[in-house]
C-alpha cells in the first residue's frame, strides 16, 4: 500500500514538473495551445456549442449588453454569443491583451483608446475588415462614413458603435431663477459672463458658476477647435504654441475668480475626470458632460434632486472661429485575428451596430438610428421630469457637427501627462502663462522627437 | 557498504510551494531582468521585440519624472521612518507598562496594518477634503484660517501621504517593538532603580539599548517597504497634483501600464531593486560594526 502511495505520487511529482515548465514558458506557442485545450474543456463542461461566439467588452452587462447578446441568441440560436466584460482601465486592458496573447477564445472585443488600438492593429490582435467589405458598411450604415473611422496603414480594424457627443449640462432651475438665456453659438467670453451670474449663495450653500475640468484635462475647447489631433502640428512637432490654447489662460482666470469650483476641490475629491457629483449636488451650475453620463442624471437614487437639466454645446474661443468637433465616435468593435468563427463575428459586429441604440444607454453611431427611440432609451421614461428634452435633442443628437479623429498616436500617453502635470502647475500660480505654454512646447516636441527617431 | 538511500519525499512536500515559488517569483523576475535591455511591450511579444542594450537606463537618467518619482520617495523614507520609530518605540513602552485597555488599545493600533489599502485611503481622502474633510474643519476651529489642501497642493499632498503611511504601519512597529521589551531582563531595570535612575534614564540607557536589534530588523523592513510606497498614492493622489506625489513605484507601472514601455518599466524596477539591496547591504555594514563595538 505505502508503495502504491509512493509510486502514485512518484508520477504525480514527474506528472507536475514536466507540466509546469511548459506553462511557465509564457508568450510562446505552446503555451497558447495550453490554454485553447483548457477553453475547450471548459466550454465542453459548459455544455456550449462550438459555433459560440465570445465577445469582451468594457460596458456593464447589465446597463445594455446583456440584453442585446439575448436578441441576437434569440435570432441565431445555432451561433450564440456570450458577453464578458471587463474593466475599462489599464489593469482591464492588459488582462484583454493577455487573454489575446495567450490563445483565449475571444472573437469579438471592444477598444475604447486610439493609441491602444494602434497597438493592437500593429501587432496583429486585429482582423482587417476590408475582406468583409467593412468600408461599404460603414459608408452606409456609420455617421460621418469612413472618414470618422480610425484607420492604421490605410486599413479598418475596427467600427464605432456608439457616438460620444460632448455638451455642457446646465441646472436649468439656476438659469430660470437669475433669467439667463444661452446665447446660441455662444463664446468663451459669454460663458465666463454666465458663470459669474450663476456664482453665488443658493439656500444657504456655495454654487460655482462651473468647474472647467473634463476627463481630467481642461475643458477641450481647443480640441473641439482643432479636432482629434490638436495637439499635434506634425509627425515631430506639437502644437502648443497654437494661439487657440489661449484659452487656457480664460479658464485659469475663472478659477482664479473663483466663478469655476477650485482646483483642490476638484482633485481633492476626484471630480476632475467627471464632475457629477457636484452637479447634482448642486454646487456647480454647469459641467462639461460626454452622452454616457446621463446615466448618472438618471440615478436618483444615488444622486437625488429635482431640477431639470438642460444642454448647450462648447462656446468657442470668439463668434468667428466655429468648434465643429464636439464629439467623437467610439466604443470601437474589433474582430480578434485569431478568430475560429470570423463569419458569424462579422454578421454579430454589424448586429451591434445597428441594434446597440434599442439596448444600450448611449447614443448609437449607426446613422439609421430612430432619434426618438434613442431618446428613449437614453433618457428613460418620464424624460421631461429631469431633462429639457428638445435641448437634448438639439445639442446631444445634433447630426451636423463633426467627429472627432485622432489619427496621430505617437507619445500621446506621455503627451497628454505632460499636459495634465503642466496644466496643474499653471493653475495652482506656480509657473506663469508664459512658462507653461513653452514648457509644454519643449516637453512634448521632446517626446515626439524621442518616440520618431 | 550498503549506499545511502536517497530521500525524495521531502521534496515532494515542499515541491508545491516551490514550484509556485519559481514560476511566479523567480521566472518573472529573471525575465524582467531580460526586458530591461529591451523594447519589449506586451502588444509585440517576443517577434516584435529587439535588444537595446543599456538604451532603457541610459533613458532613465535623462527622464524628468523618474527623478521627481525618486526624490519623493527618498523624502518619504527619510521622513517617515525616523518619525514611526521613534513615535512607535514610545507607544510600545507606555503600553508595555501599566496602561488601562491594554489589548483594545493595541488591537485599535494594529487595525490599520491589516486593513485594505483601499479602504484606507479611500477613508483619508474624505478626512484630507479642504473644504468639508474633519481635518480642516478641526483646524478652522482651532482657529487655523488658511488650513492646508492637503491633496490638493503641490506642497501639502505628500506630507498628506505620509501622515497616511506613518499610521498605516505604526502598529506593526508597535507590535514588535512590545515583544522586544518583553524579553529585556527585569533584573536590569531593578538593578537601575537601586542605582538610583530616573524613567527617562533607564528608557535612554536600557530600553534603547537593548532593543537595537529590534530597531535594525525594523529599519531594514520599514525601508525595503517605504521604497515600495504604491497603493496609497495610486489610490489617493494618483501621482498629482503634477509630479509632487510620484514614487518609483508608481512610475514604474504608469511606464509599465500606461505608457506601454514595459522594457523601460522594468529597468526601473531593477533600479530600484538595486538601489534598496545597497542601502540594505550598508545597513548590515554598520549594524555588524556596531556589535563589534558592543
Amino acid at each position: 500500500m505505502k508503495k502504491m502511495l509512493k509510486k502514485v505520487m512518484g508520477l504525480a511529482l514527474a506528472g507536475t514538473m514536466f507540466i509546469l515548465p511548459l506553462a511557465g514558458c509564457g508568450g510562446g506557442e505552446k503555451a497558447s495551445v495550453a490554454d485553447t485545450s483548457t477553453v475547450k474543456e471548459g466550454a465542453k463542461q459548459e455544455g456550449t456549442t462550438p459555433n459560440k461566439l465570445v465577445v469582451w467588452g468594457g460596458v456593464p452587462a447589465e446597463s445594455g449588453p446583456q440584453k442585446l447578446v439575448d436578441a441576437w441568441n434569440v435570432a441565431n440560436p445555432d451561433t450564440p454569443a456570450e458577453y464578458v466584460r471587463f474593466v475599462n482601465d489599464e489593469a482591464g486592458n492588459t488582462k484583454l491583451d493577455t487573454a489575446l496573447l495567450s490563445g483565449e477564445q475571444i472573437d469579438i472585443f471592444f477598444t475604447y483608446l486610439p493609441d491602444i488600438l494602434k497597438k493592437r492593429a500593429e501587432s496583429g490582435m486585429l482582423e482587417d475588415l476590408s475582406a468583409y467589405d467593412a468600408s461599404t458598411f460603414i459608408n452606409e450604415e456609420i455617421l460621418g462614413g469612413v472618414e470618422s473611422v480610425p484607420q492604421i496603414d490605410n486599413k479598418l480594424y475596427c467600427m464605432p458603435t456608439a457616438s460620444e457627443t460632448i455638451g455642457i449640462l446646465v441646472n436649468k432651475n439656476m438659469l430660470d431663477e437669475k433669467g439667463i438665456t444661452i446665447p446660441e453659438n455662444w463664446t468663451m467670453k459669454e460663458f465666463m459672463e454666465i458663470a459669474q451670474k450663476l456664482t453665488g449663495e443658493r439656500n444657504g450653500k456655495k454654487v460655482y458658476g462651473t468647474t472647467i475640468f473634463y476627463e481630467e484635462m481642461l475643458l477641450p475647447v481647443a480640441k473641439s477647435i482643432l479636432g482629434g489631433d490638436w495637439m499635434y502640428k506634425s509627425d515631430t512637432e506639437s502644437n502648443f504654441d497654437h494661439p487657440v490654447l489661449k484659452v487656457n489662460d480664460m479658464l485659469k482666470q475663472m478659477i482664479d475668480e473663483g466663478t469655476a469650483l477650485p482646483y483642490e476641490e476638484v482633485f481633492s475629491r476626484k471630480l476632475s475626470a467627471y464632475a457629477h457629483p457636484a452637479f447634482l449636488n448642486e454646487e456647480i451650475a454647469m459641467m462639461p458632460t460626454a452622452a454616457w453620463m446621463l446615466r448618472y442624471v438618471k440615478d436618483l437614487e444615488n444622486f437625488p434632486h429635482d431640477f431639470i437639466t438642460t444642454f448647450v454645446p462648447y462656446p468657442s474661443i470668439d463668434e468667428n472661429t466655429p468648434n465643429p468637433y464636439l464629439g467623437n465616435l467610439n466604443n470601437w468593435i474589433c474582430m480578434n485575428s485569431k478568430s475560429q468563427n470570423k463569419d458569424t463575428a462579422w454578421d454579430f459586429m454589424q448586429f451591434w451596430v445597428q441594434e446597440a441604440g434599442k439596448y444600450i444607454e448611449k447614443s448609437p453611431a449607426w446613422s439609421k438610428a430612430n432619434l426618438d427611440d434613442v431618446t428613449a432609451v437614453v433618457l428613460g421614461e418620464n424624460p421631461e421630469k429631469l431633462f429639457d428634452v428638445e435641448a437634448y435633442k438639439a445639442v446631444m443628437l445634433n447630426q451636423d457637427m463633426k467627429y472627432n479623429l485622432t489619427t496621430k498616436t505617437v507619445g500621446l500617453a506621455q503627451m497628454n501627462q505632460i499636459y495634465k502635470d503642466e496644466t496643474v502647475k499653471f493653475l495652482l500660480g506656480e509657473m506663469d502663462e508664459e512658462q507653461y505654454y513653452s514648457t509644454l512646447k519643449k516637453k512634448c516636441d521632446d517626446i515626439l522627437a524621442n518616440e520618431t527617431k | 557498504m550498503k549506499k545511502k538511500k536517497y530521500n525524495w519525499e521531502p521534496y515532494v512536500f515542499i515541491a508545491p510551494n516551490f514550484i509556485g515559488f519559481i514560476i511566479f517569483i523567480v521566472l518573472p523576475v529573471l525575465f524582467s531582468l531580460v526586458i530591461s535591455f529591451t523594447d519589449f511591450n506586451i502588444f509585440n511579444g517576443f517577434k516584435g521585440t529587439s535588444f537595446v542594450g543599456l538604451q532603457n537606463f541610459i533613458e532613465m537618467l535623462k527622464d524628468e519624472w523618474f527623478w521627481a518619482a525618486l526624490k519623493n520617495n527618498v523624502i518619504y523614507t527619510v521622513v517617515t521612518i525616523p518619525v514611526t520609530m521613534i513615535l512607535s518605540i514610545v507607544v510600545a513602552t507606555i503600553l508595555n507598562k501599566a496602561v488601562y485597555c491594554k489589548t483594545l488599545i493595541r488591537v485599535m493600533i494594529f487595525v490599520p496594518y491589516i486593513a485594505s489599502v483601499v479602504a484606507i485611503s479611500v477613508v483619508w481622502s474624505m478626512l484630507f477634503n479642504p473644504s468639508q474633510g474633519i481635518i480642516n474643519q478641526i483646524l478652522m476651529v482651532l482657529g487655523v484660517n488658511n488650513p492646508p489642501q492637503w491633496l490638493g497642493s503641490m506642497q501639502w499632498a505628500l506630507p498628506a501621504i505620509m501622515i497616511v503611511g506613518i499610521w498605516m504601519t505604526l502598529g506593526y512597529n508597535v507590535i514588535i517593538y512590545m515583544s522586544g521589551l518583553q524579553s529585556i531582563p527585569s533584573s536590569l531595570y531593578e538593578a537601575a532603580q537601586i542605582d538610583g535612575a530616573s524613567k527617562l534614564q533607564e528608557f535612554r540607557y536600557i530600553t534603547v539599548p537593548m532593543l537595537r536589534n529590534t530597531t535594525f530588523f525594523l529599519l531594514v523592513t520599514s525601508i525595503i517597504a517605504s521604497f515600495q510606497v504604491f497603493g496609497t498614492v495610486n489610490i489617493m493622489t494618483n501621482g498629482g497634483p503634477g509630479n509632487s506625489t510620484t514614487v518609483l513605484a508608481h512610475y514604474i507601472y504608469v511606464a509599465g501600464f500606461r505608457y506601454y514601455k514595459m522594457g523601460y518599466a522594468a529597468s526601473m524596477a531593477w533600479f530600484l531593486l538595486i538601489a534598496i539591496l545597497i542601502v540594505t547591504l550598508l545597513q548590515w555594514k554598520v549594524q555588524k560594526k556596531h556589535e563589534s563595538n558592543f
